[in-house]
């Protein structure tokens, strides 16, 4: 239950800093200088418009929400679920910006909701994919099984 | 023989939508084992959580591969359509799944790479329409 509600919070302000950003960015003009001088000049333009601002303090919420995801469940299955942002960047993209989405597009929205809803339902659990599953090489990369176990208890 | 070479503006693209995926990948992968090597966090005092998550080695790099993942995702915005650079940036899904399984040794079952054939499919579907369906303002330099 934990894992869906972070994965949904995830996933809506991620695409509520996706569309904000894309406005603010979109009313502007195309970045075109990105040698050594003009990468600090594009770098302030982009943290000075306001519509990036509050996109990315929607970046900054679905980040930490990221965070408590990865402790929950499984890289292979968190990150793939976060997919679903894709469907509703492009509901976002055709009726908040007002773009032209040809038939392509939507197919390949369709393609990638079809291929979250696999990834996400074959994932396995925090336990078998932190205690069964894991290889010894992956098991020393990852630290002590004490910590492993402890990940088990939510933030 | 010119209109077979690709626009700047298309290579512009390619290149920032290949900084965005590999950037985000790697972080990712970073971030969860960072993570993993951090203790519960109602069993130790905020300011230590704090000092750990600084500490840790994982962490920061990680972040700091989101920020550029971030940043090359938003510069994309000023001259290509949302629904056309976020579809696109799907390719680090698959390479995430790549790196859990591999380097995290994640068991990845046949129904998972299954899915993540048919998100390379929507990527390759995406990256066939055009950039932009709609004019942008002037090109400018910042």
């Amino acid at each position: 239950m934990l894992k869906w509600a972070l994965i949904l919070f995830t996933v809506f302000a991620s695409s509520g800093g996706d569309i904000l950003c894309a406005r603010g960015m979109a009313s502007g003009g195309e970045l075109s200088d990105f040698g050594p001088s003009g990468l600090g000049r594009a770098v302030r333009y982009i943290v000075t418009r306001r519509m990036v601002i509050l996109g990315g303090l929607c970046y900054a919420l679905a980040f930490f929400s990221l965070l408590g995801l990865l402790r929950v469940a499984a890289l292979s299955v968190a990150v793939p679920a976060t997919a679903l942002s894709f469907v509703v960047d492009t509901i976002g993209a055709r009726y908040v910006l007002r773009e032209h989405i040809p038939w392509k597009r939507w197919a390949g929205v369709a393609c990638v909701t079809v291929g979250v809803i696999l990834t996400v339902r074959s994932g396995p659990s925090l336990s078998m994919a932190r205690t069964q599953h894991a290889p010894v090489h992956a098991v020393a990369a990852r630290g002590h099984a004490s910590d492993r176990a402890a990940s088990v208890v939510l933030p | 023989m010119n209109a077979l070479r690709p626009s700047p503006r298309a290579t512009k693209t390619v290149v920032f939508i290949a900084v965005a995926v590999v950037t985000n990948s790697f972080g990712n992968l970073m971030l969860a084992l960072g993570m993993d090597r951090m203790p519960a966090f109602t069993h130790v005092p905020f300011v230590h959580y704090l000092a750990g998550l600084l500490a840790n080695p994982f962490l920061l790099p990680g972040a700091a591969l989101s920020a550029v993942y971030t940043l090359a995702q938003i510069s994309l915005f000023s001259w290509a359509d949302l629904s056309f650079v976020i579809p696109c940036t799907a390719a680090s899904y698959a390479v995430t799944t790549l790196l859990g399984q591999f380097i995290l040794g994640e068991q990845v079952e046949w129904a998972r790479w299954l899915g993540v054939l048919l998100i390379t499919c929507g990527v390759v579907l995406v990256a066939e329409t055009p950039v932009a369906t709609k004019p942008h303002p002037a090109e400018i330099r910042c």
